[in-house]
């Protein structure tokens, strides 16, 4: 009865795979399924990123592009494009993400070839520049858009899946990777004794770190993920970090951090402010507690301190900011 | 219950219901506020001029502290009157005046941590009076104070009664410029001072990203609440003279002028748009605009020896940033 219906529906032999064998016309099944295979294509990206990392941080590449970290990545990058051209193709909803996953292709090609132009034209780029470079940066975005496309899928009544919560923070954990050099996961100034200079760097690092993932878990909140999905992408945020610079001793922390978080927003409802001001100074003073018990802590407690501080108010700041006050009058409606 | 029994149940007609209404309080607010404000770019001008010594009775410190007994007797005479129109100040006053009337005591309190965290660690050096905790404390509560007109529950209103809500936003938002001024694209220029090494270069880097994040935000933030058109130019402006005294670089008021003028005539131009796309725009436009500004204006007055990759590349991912601080704004809400 099924093949019938799927013959007529003209349903081809790799969706029928998608749909339950019970249930032929659960769409939501399927969707499932298309969301999984997306997600798969995201982790295969997101992983040849971090080995890429790690390869260049450990001296394992050398000048050519033919490498098993590009392998990986690229993989990833090319399977999702043509899964996505399949989805477009089979006129699949959502159509927009699926159009939008597609249309990264052509702009990887794009901003591949502007990058060749730009090296021809400026040079190649000596270390933190590669990370800054624009057609880099570029690439960089395109493929924040690539992993982030399964939480455009599958999301029933407001409320984000699993697998699209993970994906969605995915692409913050790209643009973080591009921004390792001030990480504070892998660039641990902290730990350092220097002038000001430095101290301001860190600092400032850190600052960018905490308002990044903050987002990430706002934006989380907002779209009324599972519990444990924040805890789960903080984990892998710590692990994608950790395998480039060897720092895993942070890796509990953002799990343990996040778990607290998460609790905690669960109890005081989605649109209290406590929890979003708790991650960011319970992030802070667990990392500085941690490097003064494990190694060094440079800093003095004017800065330590002031950080934990800082980012509280980054909390405050962004849950404010977040609240739906803005009420639209008939003619801005949209 | 006590709240209740002093209330007077019988709202009063005359000055005090003049007094009580909601544009004339936000105007009581401004002059102190400025004052406050003043106050505390007057005392980092000095420390950063070498006008100060190792005395707590300095000119600067007057002016900012008679600023700070301005605004809490201004806000305790908004508490005094909302009691004498027969109303409850906790329950009838606008949110925002509500925190900065529970602010005014906490900035007494921070003073008063800060005596004993000198005590206890020692006076900061360097950039820690930036970063420590109590001055952090004091410039919360100071910003809670100042932002008590930010945010405008009346977006018909005519511009003039505005004026208190682009102010207030202003106020708030140089409070943390001042507290982020060690890492401050137009404290120390790293763009024309550092060409190799990559600290430098890193410094002056999360420097533009951490403080374009910011306009950013305050950017959407005044789009949301529908300021006049050249509110949004004031507002760059004024904040980056603000911080240009620190340093004496004044020139940078040209770029912050450039950007808030390209990003209101676009603003303009798109005003028939819906405004989820107009804040798209001004997510990518205004810290694109904002940076590839100030690097003009380093190219016009000196020259920007940070190779292409760095101050385009810095440009771009300023945009990314912008297009990040979209994700928490505020949702648009319908009203019928």
């Amino acid at each position: 009865m099924c093949d019938i219906l799927f013959h007529i529906q003209k349903i081809s032999r790799f969706e029928r795979l998608c749909y339950d064998k019970d249930y032929c016309y659960s769409e939501t099944k399927a969707m499932k399924h298309y969301q999984l295979i997306s997600f798969s294509f995201a982790l295969c990206i997101i992983a040849g990123m971090t080995l890429d990392a790690w390869a260049h941080v450990h001296g394992a590449t050398d000048n050519t592009f033919f490498t098993p970290w590009h392998a990986i990545l690229y993989s990833g990058l090319f399977g999702s494009v043509a899964w996505y051209g399949y989805l477009t193709q089979r006129q699949i909803a959502p159509q927009a993400a699926h159009r939008l996953g597609l249309g990264m292709g052509p702009l990887v090609a794009l901003f591949g070839m502007a990058d060749l132009l730009w090296h021809s034209w400026f040079g190649f780029e000596a270390n933190i520049q590669a990370q800054l470079s624009p057609p880099h940066i570029a690439l960089a975005v395109i493929l924040a858009l690539l992993v982030s496309i399964p939480s455009r899928q599958h999301n029933q009544q407001g409320y984000l899946t699993w697998l699209g919560a993970i994906a969605g923070s995915m692409a913050a954990v790209v643009i973080l990777t591009l921004l390792m050099f001030v990480s504070p996961i892998t660039a641990v100034y902290a730990e350092l004794y220097s002038g000001d200079t430095v101290v301001g760097l860190g600092v400032s690092g850190f600052l960018i770190f905490v308002s990044t993932w903050l987002i990430v878990f706002q934006w989380m909140r907002r779209n009324n993920a599972p519990f444990g999905a924040f805890t789960v992408a903080s984990g892998v945020l710590g692990v994608s970090q950790a395998i480039s610079k060897g720092e895993w001793r942070f890796v509990a922390l953002l799990i343990f951090v996040g778990l607290i978080a998460e609790l905690v927003g669960r109890k005081t409802g989605p649109t209290s402010r406590v929890a979003t001001m708790l991650w960011p100074g319970s992030f802070a003073l667990g990392y500085f507690l941690l490097l003064k018990y494990t190694s060094t802590l440079a800093w003095g407690p004017s800065v330590w301190g002031g950080v934990v501080v800082m980012a509280v108010a980054i909390g405050f700041g962004i849950a404010t900011f977040a609240e739906p006050t803005t009420q639209l009058t008939r003619e801005e409606r949209i | 219950m006590i709240v209740e029994q002093l209330q007077i149940t019988q709202p009063r007609t005359g000055w005090i219901a003049r007094l009580s209404q909601p544009q004339v309080m936000a105007w009581l607010l401004v002059p102190s506020s400025l004052w406050f404000l003043a106050g505390i770019y007057l005392d980092g001008w000095a420390h950063n001029h070498g006008k100060v010594d190792n005395t707590f009775f300095t000119p600067w410190h007057a002016v900012f502290y008679s600023g700070y007994f301005a605004s809490a007797l201004t806000l305790a005479f908004i508490v005094l009157i909302t009691h004498l129109n027969g109303k409850i100040w906790q329950r009838d006053l606008p949110a925002s005046i509500r925190t900065a009337i529970i602010a005014a005591p906490l900035f007494a309190l921070a003073g008063i941590g800060d005596l004993w965290w000198h005590t206890t660690f020692g006076f900061e050096v360097g950039i820690e009076p930036l970063l420590s905790p109590p001055h952090l404390a004091l410039a919360s509560s100071m910003f809670l104070v100042v932002v008590a007109n930010a945010r405008n529950d009346h977006p018909q209103q005519p511009a003039v009664q505005r004026i208190p809500v682009i102010l207030s936003t202003l106020a708030g938002w140089s409070v943390i410029t001042f507290m982020l001024q060690f890492n401050h694209p137009y404290g120390i220029v790293w763009p024309e001072t550092v060409r190799s090494g990559d600290t430098g270069v890193m410094v002056g880097v999360v420097g533009l990203l951490v403080n374009t994040m910011l306009t950013t935000g305050v950017a959407l933030w005044m789009q949301r609440q529908r300021m006049p058109i050249g509110a949004l130019t004031f507002v760059l402006v004024a904040n980056a003279l603000l911080i240009a005294l620190m340093g004496d670089e004044y020139r940078f008021g040209w770029g912050a002028l450039a950007t808030g003028v390209l990003c209101e005539v676009i603003a303009y131009t798109l005003r028939a748009q819906p405004l989820t796309l107009r804040l798209r725009v001004s997510a990518l436009l205004v810290p694109l605009s904002l940076c590839l500004a100030y690097f003009g204006v380093i190219a016009a007055t000196s020259a920007v020896v940070w190779p292409i990759h760095i101050w385009l590349g810095v440009s771009v991912l300023a945009a990314v940033a912008g297009w990040g601080v979209l994700i928490v704004a505020p949702r648009l809400q319908t009203t019928e």
